[in-house]
Parts: C-alpha cells; sequence; structure tokens
C-alpha cells in the first residue's frame, strides 16, 4: 500500500488509471485549488484532503467532480467542491463506498447523487445551494446517510426516489431548502434523529410502505411538518414538531402507527387523519394546534390516551411562532 | 405536488441541463472532453431512470 501525494497540477484520473495506483492506496491531495473531474474505476482508492483548503471548482464548466462508477470502497475524505455544473460527487452502481466530511456548494444538479448503488456511507458532508442536496434514485438500498447537513438548495436537502429502500437517515440536519427537508419515496426507510427546520415541507414519506420516523425535529415548515402519503404500515413516533403553518402530521395511507409525538402550534391541525384508514394514535402529545389538536377525517382509526391542551391567552400559534415562524431561528445555525 | 407532477418537471430540469452541458462540451479543450462526456452519460443515466419511473407511474394512472 502507498501513499501517493498529488497536486492541482497532477491528473488525478490518469494517476487512478495507471499501474503506479493500486487497490489500498492513498492519494493525499495538497492545498491548493483543482480543475478536473476524477473518474475513479479502481476499488479501495482512498482520496483524502491534506489540509482544509483542498478545492475542487469547476467554474460551473465541468460537470461533475468526482465519478465512481461501478466500484467498492473508496474512500473520499475532506474536499471542498463548489461550482460544477452537475454533481459534486456521483456513485453509479457502487458498493460499499465513504464519503466523509467533504463540503459541496453550487453545484447546479445534485450535491452528492447515489445511482443504483448500495451500501454506501454518506457521513459528515454538508452540502448548500445545489439543487437536492443529497439525493438516492434507481434502486438504491441500505445506505447509510448519517450526521450530514443539507442547507438552502433550490429543492429538497434529503431525497430519495425510484425504490430507494431499506436506507437510513440518521442525526442529519436540512436547513432553510424550497420544498421539502426529506422527501422519502421507497420502503422500510428510517429516519432517526434528523432536524428538518424552516423547510417548506419537514418531511415527506412518498409511495412505499413500512418506513420508521422516530425522534426527529420538525421547525418552522411553510406547509406540513410530516406529510405522509405511503401506503401501509408506516411508523412514527417521539417526534417533535413545533410552529408548522400547515398540519403537524398530515397521513393519507393504511394502518399507520402514530405514537408518543409531540406537536405544538400547527396553523391546520396538530395531527390530520386524511383518507386513512385504520390508523393506531397513542400516546401523543398535543399543544395548542389550530383549529383542532387531532382532526379525524379517515375511517376507524383508533385514538387512545392524546393529550390535548388548548391554546392559553395570547398564545396561539401566529402568537408564539410569529409570521416567519421563525421562533426557534437560533437553532439553525 | 403530486409524484408525478414532480417527475416531469424533475425530467424537464434536467434535460434542460443535459442540453446546457451537452453545449459547453462543444467549447472544451480536448483534454478535458473525455471525462466530461462520462460525466455526461451518468447524468443521462438518471434522466432514463427519471423517463421510466414516469411511464410506469403514467402507465398504472391509466390501469386505474
Amino acid at each position: 500500500m502507498a501513499v501517493i501525494n498529488v497536486t492541482p497540477l497532477t491528473d488525478i484520473t490518469a494517476l487512478i488509471a495507471s499501474e503506479s495506483v493500486n487497490e489500498g492506496d492513498v492519494l493525499l491531495l495538497e492545498e491548493g485549488i483543482y480543475f478536473q473531474s476524477v473518474i475513479i474505476p479502481k476499488n479501495n482508492i482512498r482520496i483524502i484532503a491534506k489540509g482544509s483548503k483542498v478545492i475542487f471548482d469547476g467554474k460551473s464548466t465541468l460537470i461533475t467532480a468526482f465519478l465512481l462508477s461501478n466500484v467498492t470502497g473508496v474512500l473520499i475524505d475532506g474536499i471542498n467542491i463548489r461550482y460544477y455544473r452537475a454533481n459534486g460527487i456521483e456513485i453509479d452502481s457502487g458498493y460499499g463506498n465513504r464519503i466523509i466530511k467533504n463540503t459541496i456548494n453550487n453545484t447546479f444538479n445534485f450535491g452528492i447523487s447515489i445511482l443504483d448503488s448500495s451500501n454506501n456511507l454518506l457521513w459528515k458532508n454538508e452540502v448548500s445551494k445545489c439543487n437536492d442536496g443529497i439525493r438516492l434514485s434507481a434502486a438504491s438500498t441500505n445506505n447509510w446517510i448519517i450526521e450530514n447537513t443539507a442547507k438552502e438548495c433550490s429543492d429538497d436537502g434529503f431525497e430519495s426516489i425510484s425504490a430507494a429502500n431499506n436506507n437510513a437517515y440518521i442525526s442529519n440536519k436540512a436547513i432553510r431548502n424550497r420544498f421539502a427537508g426529506f422527501e422519502i419515496v421507497g420502503s422500510n426507510n428510517l429516519l432517526f434523529e434528523n432536524s428538518s427546520i424552516d423547510n417548506v415541507q419537514g418531511i415527506i414519506i412518498g409511495s412505499g410502505s413500512d418506513t420508521m420516523i422516530i425522534g426527529n425535529t420538525i421547525i418552522g415548515s411553510r406547509t406540513d411538518a410530516l406529510t405522509i402519503t405511503g401506503q401501509r404500515n408506516n411508523f412514527t413516533a417521539e417526534n417533535y414538531i413545533e410552529c408548522t403553518r400547515q398540519a403537524g402530521i398530515f397521513h393519507l395511507g393504511q394502518f399507520g402507527t402514530f405514537l408518543s409525538n409531540e406537536i405544538s402550534y400547527s396553523g391546520n391541525d396538530g395531527i390530520l387523519l386524511g383518507s386513512s384508514v385504520r390508523d393506531l394514535v397513542m400516546d401523543n402529545k398535543l399543544t395548542c394546534n389550530l383549529p383542532e389538536n387531532i382532526n379525524d377525517d379517515g375511517r376507524d382509526n383508533v385514538l387512545i390516551n392524546n393529550i390535548e391542551k388548548q391554546c392559553e391567552p395570547c398564545g396561539s400559534p401566529s402568537d408564539i411562532c410569529g409570521d416567519n415562524c421563525d421562533v426557534k431561528e437560533n437553532s439553525s445555525n | 405536488m403530486d409524484l408525478k407532477e414532480k417527475l416531469k418537471k424533475e425530467i424537464d430540469r434536467l434535460n434542460e441541463l443535459i442540453k446546457d452541458c451537452e453545449n459547453k462540451l462543444q467549447e472544451m479543450q480536448d483534454y478535458l472532453r473525455t471525462s466530461q462526456e462520462l460525466a455526461l452519460s451518468f447524468c443521462k443515466k438518471e434522466l432514463a431512470t427519471l423517463e421510466q419511473e414516469y411511464i410506469k407511474l403514467f402507465e398504472s394512472d391509466l390501469h386505474k
């Protein structure tokens, strides 16, 4: 195993393709501004920034900074990526790659895109001002998305589409994105202890079943905080929802479980069971959600032991949250 | 916005992005072109995935 020093003058794609680089080697990147796209066709290559000022700048000309195609065990660590026309980092048909502590901003498409790939780890990346921050698509499964931040993107902070099943989103933050903090389609995904702050929608669980939404914080959503349109058996527990302009939780599926959630100051119902059927709504704490703490428009739903508090004088959602619902603005920084 | 509508919007956006990148490719120096063509092919794969998804949804709506 070798450690190979790399400078902005090195053609990294050619270097990796050459016989000088073997599986397990570390490419140690010197600080400086790199104008290139790196294609990684070999397994187990580690690309590591030597300092905090390793910058890949596509100058709004290059398409994607790092392309991992059909590889496993690649590490990309500590790189700053900016101004690429499509994506910061793209994994296509990859397995078990590690993308950690990178900072990505101003890409026209996605910060990090995972396409048809499994068992990858995305950890502690910071993405801002992209279309979507982190996007999973085309049957990407069993990926770990942990402690990333997606901020001020023009669509979603975190998004999955087209049968992206069995993925875990843990302790991520989505802040001030122009659509949803998290828009997750697929089955058996886990959303655990994430934060969605000041996004237009907080969390959307689209088509799919058996997803678990546990211990998340959703504050200041411009529309609904947590919308579940997925089909059945989604499990929602111990989430904290505050100052949402519309519904705290809006459910349209079947056999949903809503357990011990804390929902306060929603502008259009705390829990709204739309066309939902046979839900269990139990032990939730609801404070001053207007017009109702729980609005059951569905069928055969069971409501047990929910604690409901009405608004105090001068304590309506608009009094508490203000027009911009920015009561917890400081917590988003 | 429902999923179909969202996919349609996404397909339009990606089509635009790909066209725009293709134009940029024409202006690019030769040594950059190979890597950029590969990057663009990934975007086209993403687009194809979205289009398939959209067709699936469209067909399932027709059968309802």
